[in-house]
């Protein structure tokens, strides 16, 4: 009885059936359009990123996937080509003094804000020195900074501390971004962009912390740049599962993927396009004078570490082998690395122990590492570590960052960026560098790093850092195990082009 | 009733204060510097300082409390540390997102898991057997790695739903309902196969009852029967069980909105709890439990007038 009026209703599930597949073959019949299609008619771009959406303040921002919708809606003081070079974008050119300590830049005299401010000299001073005071990520970019003068409407003086071989590169990134004089120092940056740049935000189609709509301006004022989109959406997507399936059902064009999601990502259809992660994965050695663990100051222990780590092991072992085994912090595009150095420290544990045993610890040692959650390596390390009779205590962190440089750990398993090879310098080298914890100092590297920063030209910048980095390399000051590979994927016709640093420009995303 | 009511509220007050003192405590003196992890790794300790002292983190705890309390109680919860934002606002943004999967979930679990249960209990047998078999797969599946199956099946090879992300129903109402069919599959699939069978168990319960002999014996049509007066009385569990399953949908969003990309209150508590937002972690937490306080007072309310009996305690 309870189940005999069931039979009727079947021709109007059948119905609905029906009806529903036909709407739903109608919508994806349409976005398969899309997809596939021709892309000429596409106008907008969706792009997802892994980091929170965090306001487009430059006095805030530091480098990474925020650059994207930075690029989007500021202009920078330079510009950087793909291969390194700078061109004029705000600045038309640029000179420095014999002493490199004065950079005087000529501005675009036609440049406006939205509401008719002219981006003028004192435009630039307020914002050079607001974002150089901040606290933000690009703040330490500017730090060699002294004094900013608006000599006329269209020309600033940069008087600066100490040379900076990096300043230039750095006005092509965020921290050569001019917001509106009138915003700078305000909230308003942290909702809103106020810049000149091609793009401005679609407030109301935007979603607080998930997704910015950027529409393009119709009067921008740089038509040499190629920007093919009139709408950019940039997602927040935290998830890296949640980035493959928005690509490959064509909702997200171009993001960063993870190198575990490459492979299925090219089998599946999309574009994968490779680059080398800036920053070396390795065993940073930060205790060179032997403060918190003794056996350290000596360089013959520094060595022995280096000589105990397989890093091709390590590499196929718990990174699946997308990366290039280092011994050397330097990328290999940079002048001043040098391919040999990385036969310095062959996979050799009894080299490694008679090395310790010269330094006196022929029966080993025990030190304590913070434990890196992030890192797989950990556990391969400290066998390999005791197999050649150094003994990995382990110290549970939750803050792993503000832990290493606050001093209180003689060595860490990271990977740190560098984006060129003075920042590795200011980074990591000089006595007062935020990754020198322990403020480790030695005559010959700060001999050769005054060197670079006074040279005259390009080339002798580049020999004085080559000879720091072999320098390093022989001291072991680190035990780089390699340089991972970054995977950038794209569909719907849209093509990226390999990013430099890890990060691709708003404007190197084209169709075609 | 209304004294029933009273003391409900007055239990729900109680809570919410409980757990938004408990969130304030633990979340204050977990021992990390909250403003070196909002301003980085490049912040001098000037700028840390002077950061701390406009946000008042200079001020004692408990006036810190008592001035966010004031001001939650009048509906201001503050703005948040990372980007200014008013967390009223970005709740009042984000909470339709969340509820939509949570109250969906809830309906669909609901509906297929009476429809199951009572089809189950009533006739026995093989579709019992089955029932209860799915129940227990359904049971021990993660929701993430449903969600990541119902993807890849329906919105990659398919392409018949997003595979990500979020229209808001004042937009257009049929993108919404698309865009959650995925993440509400995902999320219900474990509460509707625990939901069946407490139906399916209380409805045998029910179903034994000497009263169901009666109205058989009187020539009561079984569907009348089962239709009405054993689903009342095993409606009462089943509510109960229901409302116990709202909070773990609520919960669940925290892996589905990331899963899916949807901007609801479950991501973003989670991103801003890493990123140290106490503001915003507090603010989400608190509107999350007075949720979850109306939604058990509804349930009373529901169960009282299923079941007399309730009212009188």
């Amino acid at each position: 009885m309870f189940h005999r009026p069931g039979r009727p209703r079947r021709p109007l599930l059948i119905t609905v059936l029906a009806v529903s597949a036909l709407a739903l073959s109608a919508c994806s019949g349409s976005s398969g359009g899309s997809g596939s299609g021709g892309t000429s008619d596409k106008t907008d771009l969706n792009l997802a990123v892994g980091v929170p959406l965090s306001g487009f303040s430059p006095q805030v921002i530091g480098d990474g996937y925020a650059l994207q919708w930075m690029q989007a809606a500021y202009d920078t003081l330079t510009f950087a080509e793909a291969d390194g070079t700078y061109s004029p974008m705000l600045a038309t050119q640029w000179e420095y003094d014999d002493s490199q300590t004065k950079l005087t830049l000529d501005l675009r005299a036609d440049v406006k804000f939205s509401d008719g401010t002219a981006l003028d000299a004192e435009a630039v001073k307020k914002s050079l020195e607001a974002t150089r005071d901040s606290a933000g990520g690009s703040a330490s970019a500017l730090a060699a900074i002294d004094e900013v003068t608006a000599l006329d409407a269209d020309t600033v003086e940069l008087e600066l501390k100490a040379p900076d071989p990096s300043l230039i590169r750095s006005l092509s990134q965020v921290a050569g971004m001019i917001a509106n004089p009138k915003s700078v120092g305000t909230d308003a940056l942290d909702a809103a962009p106020d810049g000149s740049g091609p793009y401005t935000l679609d407030a109301d189609a935007s979603v607080a912390g998930t997704s910015y709509v950027l529409q393009k301006k119709d009067d921008y004022w740089n038509t040499d740049l190629s920007l093919p989109f009139q709408k950019i959406t940039i997602q927040s997507m935290p998830d890296q599962s949640a980035v493959l399936n928005a690509l490959l059902s064509g909702q997200v064009d171009s993001s960063f993927i993870v190198s575990s999601n490459a492979e299925q990502a090219t089998a599946q259809g999309l574009t994968v396009t490779q680059y080398s992660a800036p920053g070396a994965v390795g065993l940073y050695l930060w205790d060179r004078d032997g403060k918190i663990v003794p056996e350290l100051k000596d360089v013959r222990v520094r060595q022995a570490i280096n000589h105990a780590i397989d890093r091709e092991a390590l590499l196929t072992g718990v990174r699946a082998g997308h990366g290039t085994v280092t011994e050397q912090l330097f990328r290999p595009d940079w002048d001043s690395s040098d391919e040999a150095l990385n036969a310095s420290y062959s996979f050799d544990p009894a080299k490694a122990k008679a090395l310790l045993k010269e330094a006196g610890y022929e029966d080993g040692f025990t030190v304590e590492i913070l434990q890196n959650a992030a890192m797989p390596e950990n556990d391969l390390v400290a066998q390999m570590l005791a197999d050649v009779g150094i003994t990995v205590k382990w110290k549970p962190t939750t803050n792993i960052v503000p832990d290493i440089q606050s001093g209180d750990t003689g060595l860490s398993i990271f990977q740190l960026a560098s984006q060129a090879e003075w920042q590795l310098v200011t980074a990591f080298l000089l006595p007062n560098s935020p990754w020198n914890p322990l403020k480790s100092t030695d005559p010959q590297v700060e001999q050769l790093i005054e060197q670079a920063q006074q040279a005259g030209d390009d080339a002798a910048r580049s020999a004085a850092l080559k000879e720091l980095n072999t320098y390093l390399v022989e001291q072991a000051w680190f035990a780089p195990f390699y340089f991972l590979t970054g995977n950038y994927a794209s569909t719907n016709g849209v093509t990226v082009q390999a990013p430099y640093i890890n990060v691709p420009a708003i404007y190197d995303f084209q169709l075609g | 009733m209304f004294v029933f009511l009273a003391r409900r509220l007055m239990s729900g007050f109680v809570l919410v204060a409980v757990v938004g003192s408990l969130t304030f405590v633990t979340m204050s003196l977990s021992g990390t510097d909250p403003v070196r992890n909002l301003l980085g790794e490049n912040a001098t300790q000037e700028q840390v300082d002077a950061r701390a002292a406009q946000l008042g983190l200079d001020r004692p705890l408990p006036e810190r409390y008592l001035d966010w309390a004031v001001s939650a109680v009048q509906g201001d919860l503050g703005t948040s540390w990372v980007n200014n934002a008013s967390v009223s606002q970005v709740i009042g943004q984000r909470l339709p997102v969340s509820l939509s999967l949570v109250i969906a979930s809830t309906l669909v679990t609901a509906l297929v898991s009476v429809a199951l249960g009572i089809a189950a209990a009533v006739r026995k047998g093989f579709l019992d057997r089955l029932v209860q078999v799915l129940a227990v797969a359904g049971y021990a599946l993660p929701n993430f790695w449903v969600a990541l199956v119902l993807v890849s099946f329906f919105a990659i090879s398919l392409r018949l739903l997003p595979a990500t992300g979020y229209t808001p129903l004042t937009t257009d109402p049929g993108k919404w309902a698309l865009g959650l069919v995925l993440p509400v599959a995902a999320l219900a699939i474990g509460t509707i196969a625990s939901t069946t069978q407490q139906v399916r168990a209380a409805t045998v319960d029910v179903l034994e009852h000497d009263f169901v002999r009666t109205l058989r014996s009187r020539g009561l049509p079984s569907r009348s029967i089962v239709g009405v007066h054993v689903l009342r009385n095993a409606a009462g569990p089943a509510l109960t069980v229901l409302s116990l399953q709202f909070v773990a949908l609520l919960a669940g969003t925290v892996v589905i909105e990331r899963v899916f990309a949807l901007p609801g209150v479950g991501s973003m508590v989670v991103s801003s709890a890493t990123a140290g937002d106490l503001p915003m972690v507090l603010g989400i937490v608190t509107v999350m439990v007075v949720v979850v306080v109306v939604v058990n007072l509804l349930v009373d309310v529901a169960t009282g007038w299923l079941n007399p009996k309730v009212r009188a305690r």
